[in-house]
């Protein structure tokens, strides 16, 4: 999984950007400020067509550093058959898209299964899209809403 | 204004709404210092004083692995690594209090047979143990069957609480090899 071979999909009513050149698009990165912002990488082939990883924010300002600042920052994961896994939520990240896709904050974040059976909190997190990897770094609780065992206690 | 970049491909119709539950007594609480997350093997990796609160049982160790299942749902597969302590109680009301280096947590069906066990390992100076208020025995490796509410033993020891005089609690004697 490549986030190059994949997508950067900037798109609002509103949204004013300004590409520093055209030539190679995944080379280029957005002056100007988003209130809608995503990100998809996709499985490789032969589910090539089937998104793995989406990332979005409901607001996305750029840093220095070819950074961007992204608010209500959700990630989602899905199946190679295109079903939910995990949804991963935070209320402000800074995002490096050409660097990996990795974002970062001190913030809070909470992570759930799709089914919501399993339920993680923190603060301060590391998110590698490349990689599919998130470290959260603080205060870590996990909420098994169905019990550690699946038997009964004899 | 608006300059889209030319490789872009819209988002798709999928949806991950996130689910809230309500909390139930089934439920299990774990708290650690720090976790990764691995999206591609599915497995979350606790760190640093990882504390598990469950209705049925208490667990500490410095590292605990969990592996979800691709579909979702509980997992079936948990491993906990160094200082390992479980506490729980069981069916006739007897407490439990189990120590090693490692607890393995497996959940299989086989045909119609359910197997669910914990299997604790230690090292040769220190095997596995579990206490009980008169008497702890060893065992290398101690498995603790979910299906029976058992243990397994293998090699074990034996070691009474008591005293010859009916003392509690005071030079422990033992009795198996």
């Amino acid at each position: 999984m490549k986030l190059n071979a994949a997508t950067l999909c900037l798109a609002s009513a509103t949204a004013i950007f300004f590409f520093a050149g055209t030539s190679n698009h995944a080379q280029t990165m957005p002056a100007g400020h988003a209130t809608g912002f995503t990100t998809e990488s996709y499985y490789e082939a032969p589910h090539d067509q089937q998104v793995k990883i989406k990332l979005s924010g409901a607001d996305a300002s750029p840093l220095p550093g070819g950074l961007l600042d992204v608010k209500q920052m959700r990630v989602e994961t899905f199946t190679a058959d295109g079903k939910p896994e995990l949804v991963v939520r935070a209320p402000q990240c800074t995002y490096a898209p050409l660097d990996g896709g990795v974002a970062n904050s001190a913030g809070h974040i909470k992570l759930q299964t799709a089914d919501g059976k399993f339920q993680v909190e923190g603060d301060g997190f590391l998110w590698r899209q490349n990689d599919n990897v998130l470290t959260i770094s603080n205060h870590v609780q996990t909420v098994m809403q169905s019990g550690f065992f699946k038997l009964p206690t004899q | 204004m608006l300059l889209a970049a030319g490789s872009c491909r819209l988002a798709t119709a999928q949806s991950n709404s996130p689910v809230t539950l309500p909390k139930t007594p089934e439920q299990t609480i774990l708290t650690s210092d720090s976790a990764v997350f691995d999206g591609n093997s599915r497995q979350m990796i606790y760190y640093g004083h990882v504390y598990v609160t469950d209705p049925k049982v208490k667990l500490t160790c410095a590292q605990l692995t969990v592996n979800l299942p691709p579909g979702g749902g509980q997992p079936t597969n948990i491993v906990a690594e160094t200082n390992v302590v479980v506490d729980f109680t069981d069916a006739k009301g007897q407490t439990n209090h189990v120590t090693s280096d490692l607890a393995v947590y497996d959940y299989k069906v086989v045909g119609s047979v359910t197997n669910e066990t914990v299997t604790f390992t230690g090292h040769t100076n220190y095997p596995p143990r579990v206490e009980y208020p008169d008497y702890t025995i060893t065992s290398e490796p101690l498995v603790w069957d979910r299906a029976t509410g058992h243990f397994r033993f293998t090699s074990y020891k034996m070691i009474l609480h008591q005293t010859l005089s009916g003392g509690t609690n005071s030079s422990p004697l033992n009795i198996l090899k």
